[in-house]
């Protein structure tokens, strides 16, 4: 009996512990709100708000994700879109609002990875901020990430835009192309 | 009035209460007034029902500790209920009374004695607030964030909308709260018939910077009130060669709006006339450059999880911006 | 001669009761045990654990709060610790610890054998834990839930808070809900069925009536919060619309759905205490209860008014000033029963002899905190005084008042009191009264500051506040308070531990108490009563000196024609008012399926936050599987099967 006993104080003090251990570390983890970026002065460079007004240039159009296979880096994004205040444009299901929907397949400055990107970094008129002095790449790639997953988006290699979007954008950027 | 100190009984306790900025029983008004005598009628029954339930008891403890044996016997308790009786029917009346006080006051609150010759839409979101004055005609409206001016001795209807989350809209010194719900607008008034500035807070649990969700109420004479809505309703002055300009059309117009100029972003306060202003961060510092600096430098450590984001602009370019906020009166 | 052969029928009718009622030893007994004084030491002990936790969980927050703008924790763990400060204090703490009680005293308080349906009250403990720990599952992964216990929509809505905090809150109360309702059914049962003969409803100690009302109110008022949850949790994960604005929702609806249950549920967490108090008291004054008749009246009224009153925490909503009235003026009614009792207890003190032990310490505390809780919830019965208090530091100090004062002090004034008939030991004297005298003052320091911060105006769920507001010295008050009290709780357990362990026995009946539970041994025999008692009246253990009437119980081996049955595991089954006898009732043995089925709705609970779909359709399909074993008809003798007294 008392061997029961002590194995129950053993559990509970265990449980606890490790549960307070746990909370203490994600907590501190969670409350960090904001992207710590190491910007070194002087690399500033402002990116003028409507620098890419209409079609976007098409450099690099073949660059895939880095992240887009990585499931944790769709969940960062999803938090970013929320904490970066993205959602109250684009709604919280990025099915748009005041901003264009991100989960069809109509884009106006391009559909894939490295486009979308592109349109976080270097915002666009009416109304999109640049991001790219705020956020390091990593995290562009994250909300990409997200936006990916999300399933509007095309494969990293230009497509026809008339193709229908890819029912797994993870798996339609590895296979590639989908007529 | 040295008579009076023996009664600064309650002000050991409550002498507080007047100097605090969010204290209600000093409330004055036609709205605060009546609740904040409310208040001081209700603390009394309440300290008094107190003391004389403590002094009962501490009879009763001392009458019942004089007994040598601990022997059980029957008692008659017909005197001991009817003592209840006494007891409950004295309450009864006392809950009576505080009823019919409440109603009472209810009735004087709810609505203003003349119509309200001023009307403003609040809206409550993550975690500031936008104020909405609305003109003769909609080329006079115009949007301030954080602050209400209004004018003395003139009851102000207030509509309250929610963006997202519930809100509660709370001046303590001029009434009580009334919630911000989304998809509703709820109506409540005010009225100060003092001038001065007084403070006002989030009452409802809204996230993360509840804490941070106050506002401003200034409350101005007649003249300096029309004074102030005709600077409001010019657009801001500002030169576009200022070096702080440019650097807020690309850093913060699309999120601030400044009337008269490109920016239009309506998703932070509008800062038209942001130098104007007590506060800035909805009632977090005193509105001073050097506070402007550091709320764009850090803004996350000042309020975790305000929904502006830490730019990581240069030193250079925050102090421009700041001195060209602090230029817009 | 006859004596030493009754002395040995006697000694064999125990050995039989013990062969018939006892629980297996080892592990499998550990988990089958439908024993309702296991089943209440280890709700008390469950209880007592998450009283801790939530106590610790507040004097963080007194830490972060004790001076302006510091910097001790997060805003998010602030939150978070707030929303699980109350949540384990309302659902984890205060109803099963009062459940705790009246599961160990109930059967002995009528002179029963065992609950009416022992399976379903080891159900509701398994459940009880197991949701317990699923509340806490999402803590080490630092995203408890955070949207307060009361966790309004929008922001406990997945857009303003996404994670799996919210899910975890709403699926967990569900999952407790189950717990409260089968222990609720489970008391009414047990109440209308299996009580002593004789033991008519004008003789129930007032505790039963505490416990009985709050668990009709339990049956009515759960669901309401458990559907809201349901709906919170549907609108979270599957896109419905029951609180979004956008697709047509109400905002509002959460709050009525969860205050029709939030105010009940209050008052059934303050009922049965009064219970304790009322039943206790007594016993220290050396005199029966003043006004034992208006006590149960006012208990039972309390509740049913508690029901007309919810909107009192809705008066700043905006909704229509008539019916605003209208609650307000209910609530100021509802003063009335608590009034009622308050002067009965006063009366009995007044005109009894007082015995000064560290129970009637706790009792008599307990009637001061009562009143000072009392009319700081008048005040806010006011409507247009709450649209100011409302929201502030001024309810915390009256919830605090209403919960600790109401509930906890005589909580523990009953561990003092009940202590002896669970352990066999009585708890030190002496400790015993720096611990009440340690978490009075405490108690006050802590939370009567919190009334004058509270007319100050500092807002409550902030987690700091600027030094401009001038309460910074009066939270350091509070703070300190805190700490006092938390080493009055911490007395409590080193006098538990130290009595446990060289406690002076106790003997059946220490404090020379009228109820029927101290007519047994200390601690009671598996089977409480050798032979069932027979009640004549309301202090069954007092009525030869309080002398009030010709009829005599019979209790104890001195009934010679008194009910045994040691043919079986029985009790009696009586007529619901009046108690005479008209059934027996066969008892179930040990089962582990009220366990099984128990970790069965954990893993459910489980799939449910993950949305695995797998695991939740097995185990759906277990618990079917359990409950049809549970259910399948037990084989009986055809002679057995009715067995009816006269």
């Amino acid at each position: 009996m008392s061997i029961g006993r002590l194995v129950i104080a053993l559990i509970l003090l265990v449980a606890v512990g490790s549960a307070t251990a746990g909370w203490l570390v994600m907590s501190h983890r969670q409350a960090q709100n904001r992207i710590e970026v190491a910007y070194p002065e002087g690399v500033a460079a402002v990116v003028p708000l409507g620098i890419s007004a209409g079609q976007a240039p098409t450099l690099n159009i073949g660059v895939a994700n880095p992240l887009a296979d990585d499931p944790n880096s769709v969940q960062d994004g999803k938090k970013l879109f929320r904490t970066m205040n993205c959602a109250s444009c684009h709604g919280y299901g990025a099915t748009g609002g005041m901003g264009p929907n991100l989960t069809d397949t109509a884009w106006r400055y391009g559909g894939t990875p490295i486009e979308v990107y592109k349109s976080i970094y270097e915002g666009r008129p009416q109304g999109m901020p640049a991001w790219g002095n705020a956020l390091p790449p990593q995290t562009v790639w994250q909300l990409v990430a997200y936006i990916q997953s999300l399933g509007g988006t095309f494969a990293a290699r230009p497509v026809s835009y008339t193709s229908p979007s890819p029912a797994n954008p993870d798996q339609a950027s590895q296979t590639g192309q989908k007529q | 009035m040295r008579s009076a100190v023996p009664l600064g009984f309650a002000a050991f306790s409550l002498a507080g209460c007047s100097s605090s900025p969010l204290g209600y029983l000093d409330a004055t008004g036609p709205v605060g007034g009546p609740i904040a005598r409310l208040g001081w009628g209700l603390i009394a029954i309440s300290a008094g029902v107190c003391i004389v339930v403590g002094i009962l008891l501490v009879i009763a403890l001392w009458r019942g500790q004089r007994h040598a044996d601990l022997e059980i016997k029957t008692v008659d308790d017909t005197a001991a209920i009817r003592w209840i009786g006494v007891g409950v029917a004295i309450s009864t009346v006392f809950l009576i009374g505080a009823a019919v006080w409440t109603l009472v006051t209810v009735r004087q609150i709810r609505q203003p004695a003349s119509a309200t010759a001023l009307s403003l839409d609040v809206t409550g979101q993550d975690w500031w607030w936008a104020v909405k004055y609305r003109g003769a005609d909609p080329a006079q409206d115009f949007t301030t964030a954080n602050q209400l001016v209004i004018p003395v001795d003139v009851p102000v209807q207030i509509n309250l909308r929610s963006r997202d989350v519930i809100h509660s809209f709370w001046v303590p010194k001029l009434g009580g709260k009334m919630d911000m719900i989304p998809s509703r607008t709820n109506v409540t008034w005010l009225q100060a018939d003092k001038i001065g500035d007084y403070r006002g807070q989030c009452g409802e649990f809204c996230g993360l910077d509840h804490a941070f969700m106050a506002f401003d109420v200034r409350v101005l004479s007649k003249p300096d009130y029309a004074a102030w809505l005709d600077r409001q309703l010019l657009p801001a002055a500002v030169s576009a060669g200022e070096p702080g300009f440019k650097t807020f059309m690309v850093r913060c117009a699309v999120c601030h709006t400044i009337r008269g100029t490109p920016a239009g972003g309506i998703l932070g306060p509008d800062l038209s006339h942001f130098a104007e202003r007590e506060t800035i961060a909805a009632g977090l510092l005193p509105n001073t450059p050097d506070n402007l600096v550091n709320w764009i430098n850090n803004t996350q450590t000042l309020k975790p999880g305000a929904k502006m984001p830490e730019l990581h602009m240069l030193a250079a370019e925050t102090r421009d911006v700041a001195a060209f906020l602090e230029g817009l009166k | 001669m006859t004596i030493g052969v009754d002395q040995r029928a006697a000694a064999d009718t125990r050995q039989t009761l013990l062969d018939i009622w006892e629980t297996e030893p080892g592990l499998y007994g550990w988990l089958a045990t439908v024993d309702h004084k296991t089943i209440g030491i280890r709700y008390l002990c469950t209880a007592f654990f998450f009283l801790i936790i939530g106590g610790v969980e507040a004097l963080v927050m007194r830490v972060q709060l004790a001076q302006p703008d510091l910097k001790v924790l997060s805003p998010d763990a602030y939150n978070q610790l707030f929303s699980m400060h109350g949540t384990t204090m309302m659902f984890l703490y205060a109803l099963p610890m009062l459940s705790g009680f009246s599961n160990y005293l109930w059967p002995l308080m009528l002179g029963s054998r065992d609950m009416a349906f022992p399976r379903l009250n080891a159900l509701s403990y398994w459940v009880f834990l197991f949701a317990g720990i699923f509340l806490y599952v999402s803590f080490p992964l630092g995203q408890a839930p955070n949207a307060g216990w009361f966790s309004y929509v929008p922001n406990a809505s997945l857009a303003y808070d996404p994670g799996i905090n919210m899910d975890v809150f709403a699926l967990g109360l569900i999952f407790l809900g189950i717990s409260t309702v089968v222990g609720s059914a489970n008391f009414i049962v047990t109440l209308l069925r299996c009580r002593a003969p004789g033991m008519s409803v004008n003789r129930l100690p007032i505790l039963v009536w505490g416990t009985l009302t709050a668990s009709v109110a339990n049956l009515l008022a759960v669901p309401a919060v458990s559907l809201a949850c349901a709906m919170l949790w549907l609108d979270r994960r599957y896109g419905t619309h029951f609180f979004e604005v956008t697709g047509g929702g109400q905002p509002l609806l959460w709050q009525h759905l969860f205050w029709v249950f939030g105010h009940p549920w209050v008052y059934a967490l303050v009922l049965p205490a009064m219970g304790i108090v009322s039943d206790a008291l007594p016993v220290f004054c050396r005199r029966t209860l003043v006004g034992y008749t208006l006590v149960a009246i006012s208990t039972v009224s309390t509740m049913v008014l508690g029901f007309g009153v919810w909107v009192h925490h809705m008066f700043a909503t905006g909704l229509p000033v008539m019916s605003l009235s209208f609650f307000s003026a209910a609530s100021f009614v509802i003063a009335i029963p608590s009034a009622i009792a308050m002067f009965a207890w006063i009366a009995t003190i007044w005109t009894g002899k007082l015995q000064v032990t560290t129970p009637f310490l706790f009792f008599a505390g307990f009637i001061m905190l009562f009143v000072i809780g009392g009319v700081s919830g008048f005040m806010t019965a006011s409507v247009a005084l709450d649209w100011q208090l409302t929201d502030t530091y001024f309810i915390v100090a009256h919830l605090h008042y209403v919960l600790l004062g109401i509930n906890v002090f005589p909580v523990i004034g009953g561990l003092h009191f009940w202590f002896p008939k669970m352990s066999g030991r009585i708890l030190d004297d002496r400790l015993g009264k720096w611990t009440f005298w340690t978490m009075f003052v405490g108690f006050n320091a802590a939370f009567f500051p919190m009334h004058i911060t509270g007319l100050m105006g500092l807002p409550r769920r902030i987690y700091t506040y600027p030094a401009a507001m001038g309460v910074g010295w009066l939270n350091l008050v509070s703070t300190i308070g805190a700490f006092v009290f938390a080493v009055g709780v911490l007395l409590f357990l080193i006098n538990v531990a130290k009595s446990l362990r060289a406690g002076q026995a106790a003997g059946n009946n220490p404090w020379d108490a009228p109820t029927l539970e101290w007519a047994t041994t200390s601690p009671p025999p598996v089977y409480n009563f050798a032979t069932i008692p027979q009640v004549a009246s309301r202090y069954p253990l007092w009525e030869d000196r309080l002398n009030e009437g010709e009829d005599r119980s019979v209790i104890g081996e001195a009934a010679r024609d008194g009910m045994v049955l040691d043919r079986d595991k029985e009790t009696i089954g009586v007529t619901p008012l009046d108690a005479e006898p008209n059934v027996v009732l066969k008892m179930p043995g040990d089962s582990v399926l009220p366990f099984l089925l128990s970790v069965g709705m954990l893993v459910l609970s489980f799939g449910l936050l993950l949305q695995a779909i797998w695991l939740v359709a097995a185990a759906a399909v277990c618990e079917f599987v359990l409950l049809a074993l549970w259910l399948a008809p037990m084989p009986h003798d055809a002679v057995e099967k009715v067995e009816i007294y006269d």
